[in-house]
């Protein structure tokens, strides 16, 4: 009798332990899977950004090369373009914050974001390029690679 | 050892060239990084505090100081002696646009 007592209360704490783990582990996972999220439609808005400049260098070359607008064109890219970094630095301190809830799964995409910082960089030096904003989308791709989810709540028992 | 800060300079690091708006990265190496090199000193920079930086401004501050003609003792010198709290990658990230620029002069 006094066994089977002891097997109960033992299954309990060892059931209780378990929960308490698996509850953790899910907040934990939740959260990434928020920042993943938040990182993904930064990434979306930064190329929807870069879309709209595109556009408007289009829409306002010709007219750059009067001199007397050219001045306010280059304001109205500097403006996008700091709203632009903005936004990356934003994107950085996101997957700093992934990498912080779990070191082991997810280190810093450190290369692919410089590339994706690179490529911003090179497309506001010259706008008029047929292949800056492909530049941006393609690292853009590549960083979301990165987001590899986790469909289960695994057992880290050497955590 | 004088201490630069990029935050003295500007919160808002702008565009590579002067002439596509104020706070560019030329600005920066121009009037605050060269006259700096200039005085003989051993320089350190902080990047700390401002808003956020183009790789176009980090670009042509530090790795413009090759095309410069500053010599890559000088250069390497301030690579070594970056800081940054708020993003550690950046000091990777500009020596990685110093040796780019290092390499392309040699060849």
């Amino acid at each position: 009798m006094i066994t089977k007592i002891l097997l109960v209360i033992i299954g309990a704490l060892v059931a209780a332990g378990l929960r308490d783990y698996h509850q953790k582990q899910k907040t934990k996972v939740d959260t990434i899977h928020a920042l993943m999220d938040k990182a993904e439609q930064l990434l979306n808005e930064i190329v929807s950004d870069l879309h709209g400049v595109d556009e408007l260098v289009l829409r306002e070359t010709p007219l750059v090369r009067n001199l007397k607008n050219r001045d306010e064109f280059y304001r109205l890219l500097e403006r996008r373009r700091l709203l632009i970094v903005a936004k990356e630095t934003y994107l950085r301190k996101i997957f700093t914050e992934i990498h912080r809830q779990d070191k082991k799964i997810y280190p810093i995409p450190t290369d692919k974001l410089n590339n994706l910082k690179k490529s911003i960089g090179d497309f506001f030096d010259s706008p008029q390029s047929v292949n800056s904003l492909a530049a941006v989308v393609a690292n853009k791709n590549d960083l979301m690679i990165s987001f590899h989810r986790q469909p289960f709540i695994w057992f880290n028992f050497w955590l | 050892m004088k201490i630069l800060r990029v935050s003295d300079f500007t919160k808002f690091p702008g565009p590579r060239h002067k002439k596509f708006g104020d706070f560019s990265g030329e600005e920066f190496r121009d009037t605050v990084l060269i006259p700096a090199l200039d005085e003989g000193e051993e320089v350190k920079v902080c990047l700390d505090d401002v808003m956020g930086y183009g790789s176009s401004f980090l670009e042509e501050a530090f790795a413009g100081l090759i095309r410069k003609n500053i010599p890559i003792d000088k250069v390497r010198m301030i690579a070594n002696n970056l800081e940054s709290k708020d993003d550690p990658c950046l000091v990777s990230e500009i020596r990685g646009y110093i040796e780019d620029e290092i390499k392309r002069a040699k060849n």
